[in-house]
């Protein structure tokens, strides 16, 4: 009877060998990473075009951004990733207070980014940038800016919600070092886009 | 309390400092040269070492670069260089469609 139940609670998902050997969890995130990788380089790329589309010259980032503020931020994001590696690789040498910890940290990072970036948005906005336009050249400017960091921005509170309800699903004790892995791997990738627009967007 | 040594860990630290010193480069440098350099390098460093990409099978790691490579190298290389040929200052004659652009906001800036 025992074995017949076990069975029956099997889907048809479960028997079939995985796929490139990793589970499906793994393996469907990296295929939206591909895909939502694909939705900031059409951002990037669309960016390019309108700036050198634009008539006028195209404002000096330096003008409009505290440069050593948006380091700050980029330092941030990296040290959330490195944590969160370590919390991966806590999770997988099964030290779950150790993975809890630095889970921890990566949460509170990231939300320490969040912060810098809507101290950012509102240094921006109180210099009189909108949408439409902006005090230092191509409207296109600041409609950019509002919608790639905004993007991020969005990226960013989802990987901190997950991770804080991967962290709240964990205990001491029981820990799923799948799902921990899982929700790095997007929480590197959100860090993986902001070096590309941390290099086209602030430093180009 | 806890089982693991430092020296676990430690990959991920040096993969971050050298990040970090990537960043600065580009940030102080910042050519154009180095800034390609350095986005590829990092990008690389976060898949390779944080990822673990380079761990899957082949068959995933083809499917997820050429995936984001092929389709990202498609964007730019059609819809970029069009953003150069439609700026009325690439050339005299800008031809048909540059009107599609927003209104300059000022002709000296």
């Amino acid at each position: 009877m025992g074995s017949q139940t076990i069975e029956l609670t099997e889907t048809p998902a479960d028997m079939e060998p995985p796929i490139f050997e990793t589970s499906w969890q793994k393996l469907m995130m990296w295929f939206f990473i591909v895909t939502d990788a694909l939705l900031f380089s059409g951002y990037l790329a669309s960016y390019m075009f309108s700036r050198l589309a634009s008539e006028s010259g195209w404002p000096v980032q330096a003008e409009a951004f505290n440069m050593n503020f948006i380091t700050v931020m980029t330092f941030t994001l990296l040290t959330s990733s490195a944590t969160m590696a370590c919390a991966v690789k806590a999770a997988k040498l099964e030290d779950h207070a150790q993975a809890r910890k630095y889970l921890l940290f990566t949460v509170l990072i990231g939300a320490g980014f969040l912060a810098l970036q809507a101290i950012e948005w509102s240094h921006f906005i109180g210099a009189g940038a909108r949408l439409t336009e902006n005090p230092w050249g191509a409207p296109a400017f600041s409609a950019y800016f509002f919608m790639m960091t905004g993007f991020h921005g969005l990226h960013v509170l989802i990987g901190v919600v997950i991770l804080l309800v991967t962290y709240l699903h964990t205990t001491p004790v029981r820990m799923d070092a799948d799902k921990v892995e899982v929700a790095g791997l997007y929480w590197h990738f959100v860090d993986l886009v902001w070096v590309f627009i941390f290099g086209c967007f602030y430093l180009l | 309390m806890s089982k693991t040594t430092t020296s676990a860990y430690r990959p991920y630290w040096t993969a971050w400092f050298i990040l970090l010193v990537i960043t600065v480069a580009m940030v102080f440098i910042g050519s154009k040269a180095i800034l390609a350099l350095g986005m590829t390098l990092k990008a690389a460093i976060i898949a390779m070492f944080f990822m673990h990409l380079g761990r899957e099978k082949k068959g995933l790691i083809y499917s997820v670069l050429i995936g984001v490579l092929v389709m990202t190298a498609f964007l730019v290389v059609l819809l970029v260089p069009d953003g150069a040929h439609m700026n009325p200052g690439y050339e005299k004659d800008a031809g048909e469609g540059w009107e599609l652009l927003p209104p300059s906001p000022s002709e000296t800036r």
